[in-house]
């Protein structure tokens, strides 16, 4: 009945070139980005000056050296995610950088890379199935392309950009008939695919979770009522530790499974969906509880904390039904069900 | 960053066969059910048999009584070690006091007592809370007084684990009632043979036995102080602060031992699932609402683990408290069955574990001392605990 275990080295230090990275994206989104700009962006939630400022950058360290990148590694590409995410930044850079490293590994003459690498286009992912028919896709109402699973084939649909599908978190979703299309891939290049979305998504989470998480704490050490500072109370103190737990444990579990998908991806077992799943669940609670904290303001259009909590459920939402995740993460733990007797 | 597994070749990996061998040797079918009998978190043949080879402080040096190994070897006994199912409670509590007898003990002190507890033939239990304490050791109560050129300790301590097995109780007194509450604290080591020293069990939900430890009269010569008169409260602290993480969270020391609670509840989860055939004649292990349950409870545990500090202390213990009652509910009525009982699933591991987590909750400081601690610690919260006034 005891479980095995491995003698693994449990290092979660960020290098100082680590740091130097999230430091320099920190202090831009927090110079460029503010609360106020990701208003001025609703409901499209697309802010094309920033994204023609920052996009090329993006691109460039989600792309290869030989495909003349940064040659960023996942971890790396989490640290400037999850810097993009606490800003609730306004432009498709997990789209973005999954969708140039699917474009680079399965269609690397494509044109659309010279046009990315520029900004003039955006290329999506829309992660998920393979069922046949029209799909939400995330940035799919700022696309001019999209690669998703079609069947047990990566497809390349080009198109105009969908309709904005007005949304809770104010994302530019957009309907697309992921149909026709230039095939590129195997539904197991697309497995890479979605592990990749799922864990800069769940850097973006982290990101949001932090935020709001910091909202709330900014407001319980200011506000006072019954004459003491409402942190001093442990009905509001708790919710913000367990929150603090939720976000450091789920940025780290993000961070050792972006290192397993990079160095060792046969081992990644659960991470990938556990991470996403872990993120989904601290960023949403960190809203909520961030709101929760401010009262009735919290729930005012005034405060901060709605624009993380919307997001929060919006952007985890664009993974897949619960039940699909869980079946993905189930076949690595349990091996896939065909095979069990 | 890093957790590539640690290459060991040559002599690394003999030591590790060791260990096993030496685990397969000593943790007998025998010692497992005594401890299932009297849960009392020890078992003196293996306590002797791990001092023999220095491995009961794997880390001190050897002529400390210790094996001088080094960190990857010592993850490996202490590993090997919790996840044989031995006893570890009262091994583990013993090697806490240690770090202020050597801070705060004289000596004569330190060579009386530090090598007898690396070769296992002396064992210490921990003298903090008392009935009307809980978790707020500056209220404690019971009473040293000066006596010439020693001392009389009266009072009770409760939750004194591992006591019945013990030389020593490190035992927190009050030694100044005038003084403010943290500043009036004396520690002793405590012989347990000294008249007047009586205990009396107390058994757990989880199965364990503990401790009252009543004192009356007890008279002790002034050698066995620890520290200065008065000044218990830093005699604790890095005692304390070790058993803080001990409910596991720092990521490169031990994993957590509630964690590997979780991690056997899985275990046996994945077995009763592949084991029971479903209606239509195939295993539930291919039933997809048994599949994403067992996933989510997986990545549960995955999380836990990769939370630091008192973080992960808390998310240990409320992952197995949370998983050990979900089991409950995916596997049904036959959960409940306790060990030996017929129909009992996997040996009765879940009706175990769902009376075990509840305590993990509250040993070594409960959840809620953590929680006051990261919301004062790395929130900047203002203190939410009332500032004592005092006396």
């Amino acid at each position: 009945m005891t479980a095995v275990w491995e003698l693994r080295r449990q290092d979660y230090e960020l290098s100082s070139e680590q740091q130097e990275l999230r430091d320099s994206f920190r202090a831009y989104f927090e110079k460029s980005v503010g609360a106020g700009r990701v208003r001025d962006a609703e409901p499209l939630g697309f802010d094309e000056a920033l994204w023609k400022e920052s996009g090329p950058q993006f691109v460039s360290m989600a792309l290869s050296e030989a495909a003349a990148g940064d040659g960023a590694g996942l971890v790396d590409l989490a640290l400037v995610v999850e810097e993009a995410g606490r800003a609730a930044a306004p432009i498709p850079v997990v789209e973005s950088m999954v969708g140039a490293r699917a474009l680079e590994r399965l269609a690397p003459t494509c044109d659309l890379l010279d046009k990315i690498a520029t900004a003039d286009a955006v290329v999506t992912v829309c992660p998920g199935s393979g069922e046949v028919g029209r799909r939400l896709v995330p940035a799919g109402a700022v696309a001019e392309a999209v690669i998703g699973l079609r069947g047990t084939d990566v497809v390349l649909v080009t198109g105009s950009a969908a309709p904005l599908a007005p949304n809770l978190g104010c994302a530019p979703l957009g309907w697309w008939d992921v149909v026709g299309g230039t095939v590129i891939g195997t539904a197991n290049d697309f497995a890479a695919i979605t592990t990749e979305w799922q864990l800069l998504t769940a850097a973006a989470l982290v990101g949001l979770a932090q935020a709001a998480l910091d909202i709330g704490v900014r407001y319980a050490k200011e506000r006072s009522a019954f004459g003491t500072q409402i942190g001093a109370f442990q009905a509001i103190a708790h919710p913000l530790a367990d929150v603090a737990g939720a976000v450091e444990g789920a940025r780290r579990l993000m961070w050792r499974a972006a290192w397993f998908a990079e160095n060792e991806p046969d081992a990644l077992g659960v991470l990938d969906v556990g991470a996403l799943l872990s993120a989904a669940t601290a960023a949403e609670k960190a809203g909520a509880v961030a709101i929760h904290t401010q009262g009735g303001f919290g729930v005012t259009l005034e405060s901060d904390a709605q624009l993380y909590y919307r997001r929060a459920k919006g952007w985890a939402l664009m993974a897949g039904e619960r039940r699909a995740l869980l079946a993905a993460a189930a076949d690595r733990l349990l091996g896939p069900s065909e095979a069990v007797r | 960053m890093n957790f590539s597994e640690i290459e060991l070749d040559g002599e690394p990996r003999k030591f590790w066969t060791e260990v096993k061998e030496f685990l397969a040797e000593h943790v007998t079918e025998s010692v497992l059910d005594e401890e299932r009998a009297n849960g009392s978190g020890f078992s003196e043949p293996l306590h002797l048999a791990l001092g023999k080879r220095g491995w009961v402080a794997p880390q001190w040096s050897v002529e400390h009584g210790g094996a001088g190994l080094d960190g990857v070897q010592a993850r490996i006994i202490g590993e090997e070690l919790l996840r044989s199912g031995a006893p570890y409670v009262l091994a583990s509590t013993t090697l806490l006091p240690p770090i202020a007898i050597r801070m705060f003990g004289s000596e004569e002190l330190q060579r009386e007592v530090l090598s007898k507890v690396a070769d296992g033939t002396v064992r210490i239990c921990l003298g903090y809370t008392e009935p009307d304490c809980g978790s707020d050791l500056a209220a404690v109560r019971t009473r040293a007084v000066q006596d010439g050129d020693g001392w009389i300790i009266n009072g009770q301590k409760m939750f004194t684990t591992g006591a019945q097995h013990s030389q020593y109780c490190f035992l927190l007194t009050r030694t100044d009632p005038a003084a403010a509450p943290h500043k009036g604290l004396t520690v002793f080591l405590l012989p347990l043979d000294t008249p007047g020293v009586e205990m009396r069990p107390i058994g757990t939900l989880g199965g364990e036995r503990t401790n009252f430890v009543y004192l009356q009269d007890v008279r002790i010569d002034d050698r066995w102080r620890l520290g200065d008169v008065n000044n218990g409260w830093s005699v604790v602290a890095a005692p304390l602060t070790a058993e803080h993480s001990m409910g596991g969270g720092d990521s490169d020391e031990l994993t957590s031992p509630y964690l590997i609670a979780c991690e056997n509840l899985l275990a046996a989860a994945l077995s009763w699932a592949s084991e029971t055939v479903g209606t239509d004649g195939r295993s539930l292990s291919a039933v997809p609402a048994v599949r994403e349950r067992l996933a989510e409870i997986a990545i549960a545990i995955e999380l836990a683990r990769s939370t630091p500090g008192p973080m992960g202390r808390i998310a240990c213990s409320d992952t197995l408290n949370a998983i050990a009652s979900e089991l409950m509910d995916l596997i049904g009525p036959a959960a409940q069955l306790v060990r030996g009982a017929d129909g009992a699933v996997q040996a009765g591991a879940f009706e175990e574990g769902f009376r075990f987590a509840p305590g993990t909750a509250i040993y070594g400081g409960s959840t809620d001392i953590a929680r006051n601690m990261i919301a004062e610690r790395i929130l900047g919260l203002p203190r939410s605990t009332p500032r004592r006034r005092s006396s």
